[in-house]
């Protein structure tokens, strides 16, 4: 009899939680902006799934909690504007650059920050999944059960969105 | 117009390095070009707030291990018991052990009380689920050698691997090799469910091997049916008893049993057959559920321990 490996299982689960439950903070927290809120959405899914473990294919483990974790988003009114955090965005970095030129930086990766928070979640969490991530479009599209075209088209509209809002300040 | 703003993907395409050498000639001459090289470049360097992976999975843990009856009855049967990380479940666990143990060392009887239900692990790692007001016996010193239980009232039985396996009951005697089952049985009335494996059953001088998904019911010495049935669990372990073409006063005990009740005039139309459920949550609902279909009036008593039938 061939033996399919169980999502019951407490070890296979626990493996399931140490591969993918970064993706799915990462999701969460690119829809959401809430660290605390991300990582409930995070603790709830993984305890969905354990609950319904008997319906789970190992294989389609990912995408179920992905599936998951987006339904207890939308049914969640908790949503936060996101604010990210920047890693040139220090205020005592030390740099060899002039006076005007940290300025302007600083106020470039403000807009982006403000623009990123202002998009659509649709458009936020490919664009990060992609940037912060380094996600491919198709590991994306896999992850969010859509097409690597609309992938390309929400990424596309990002950027174009971002470009907009920065050069109409 | 520029290519990248007629089409809806190209500029992704950009970001991916797909595009081609021509539209990439193109895009570098294009005036937004270099603020995209920009945008894109940047975003790269956020970072998102650190996520307590530990911390989460011990809430998770927990949280499991609050919900845990639930869940080790859907759980596989092969599967272990959930690592439990937090102390308090442990000293739960170990004290669960110990009375188990202790409970099993002599020739043990496991009993019910009303609306009650317990699990039973035996010896061999088989488990018994036994419901409400219901009694078990087996020889825990000799159950290597004779796997026999006796039984009155109503248990799911998930078998281990191994030797003959039986059930008697007054009602008769059902015996496996491996599998997972219910039985019921109550004045006259058996019904044994099979839910993986195969299921022997002998009741007087009815012999019937029952398959997976299949229902054997027999009352008195009526013709005995065998239906097949679509659940992978029986229903009671679910709050909930189904019944499929059985006597009224065999759903009615039932019905006391589990919620510690007393019915007058049960045997109103006592061999009439009931097909459907009852909740075991909401004696309303499970009175109403039993009895409107059979067109019997009743009424509860102010303690809610006296339901009169008319």
């Amino acid at each position: 009899m061939k033996e399919l490996m169980s999502v019951c299982d407490s070890k296979v689960f626990e493996t399931l939680y140490n591969k993918y439950a970064d993706d799915v903070y990462g999701f969460m927290f690119y829809k959401c902006g809430n660290k605390s809120l991300a990582e409930d959405f995070v603790q709830e899914s993984f305890v969905k799934m354990w609950s319904n473990c008997k319906k789970v294919i190992f294989e389609k483990a990912k995408s179920y909690l992905f599936m998951v974790a987006n339904n207890l988003f939308i049914s969640d009114y908790r949503h936060q504007k996101v604010v990210l955090e920047h890693q040139k965005i220090r205020p005592n970095a030390v740099t060899s650059e002039t006076p005007e030129y940290v300025l302007e930086e600083q106020e470039f990766l403000k807009k982006l920050q403000t623009v990123i928070g202002n998009l659509s979640e649709k458009q936020r969490e490919v664009f990060l999944m992609n940037r912060i991530d380094k996600k491919k479009y198709k590991e994306i599209a896999a992850e969010l059960e859509i097409s690597v075209k609309t992938v390309e088209k929400r990424m596309s509209a990002a950027l174009k969105e971002i470009r907009t809002y920065i050069k109409g300040i | 117009m520029e290519a990248i703003e007629k089409s809806e993907t190209l500029l992704a395409k950009w970001v991916s390095g797909e595009m081609t050498k021509e539209e990439l000639n193109e895009f570098e001459k294009s005036e937004d070009y270099n603020l995209f090289v920009r945008i894109t470049e940047e975003a790269a360097l956020f970072k998102r707030p650190k996520f307590n992976k530990e911390e989460v999975f011990s809430k998770i843990v927990n949280e499991i291990s609050e919900n845990k009856k639930v869940i080790s009855l859907k759980a596989d049967k092969k599967s272990k018991v959930f690592r439990l990380k937090n102390t308090m479940s442990i000293a739960a666990t170990l004290l669960l052990l110990v009375s188990t143990f202790y409970f099993l060392n002599f020739n043990t009887e496991v009993n019910t009380g009303f609306g009650e239900r317990r699990t039973i692990v035996l010896p061999d790692n088989s488990t018994v689920i036994l419901n409400a007001k219901s009694s078990l016996s087996y020889n825990k010193k000799n159950w290597k050698q004779d796997r026999t239980l006796e039984l009155e009232g109503e248990a799911y039985f998930k078998v281990a691997k191994g030797s003959k396996f039986q059930v008697k009951t007054t009602e008769g005697t059902i015996s496996v090799l491996g599998t997972q089952f219910t039985v019921f049985e109550e004045e006259g009335f058996l019904t044994v469910t099979c839910f993986e494996g195969k299921v022997k059953v002998e009741r007087k001088d009815v012999v019937v091997i029952l398959t997976k998904g299949k229902t054997f019911s027999q009352y008195k010495d009526a013709v005995p049916l065998k239906m097949a049935t679509k659940k992978v669990n029986p229903d009671w372990l679910k709050q909930e008893s189904s019944f499929v073409s059985a006597p009224l006063l065999v759903v009615l005990k039932s019905i006391e049993k589990q919620y510690n009740i007393k019915m007058i005039n049960l045997e109103l139309k006592k061999d009439e057959l009931y097909t459907g459920s009852f909740v075991h949550t909401n004696l309303e609902q499970a009175l109403e559920a039993v009895l409107l279909p059979m067109n019997i009036s009743y009424t509860v008593s102010d303690n809610k321990k006296v339901v009169t039938l008319k």
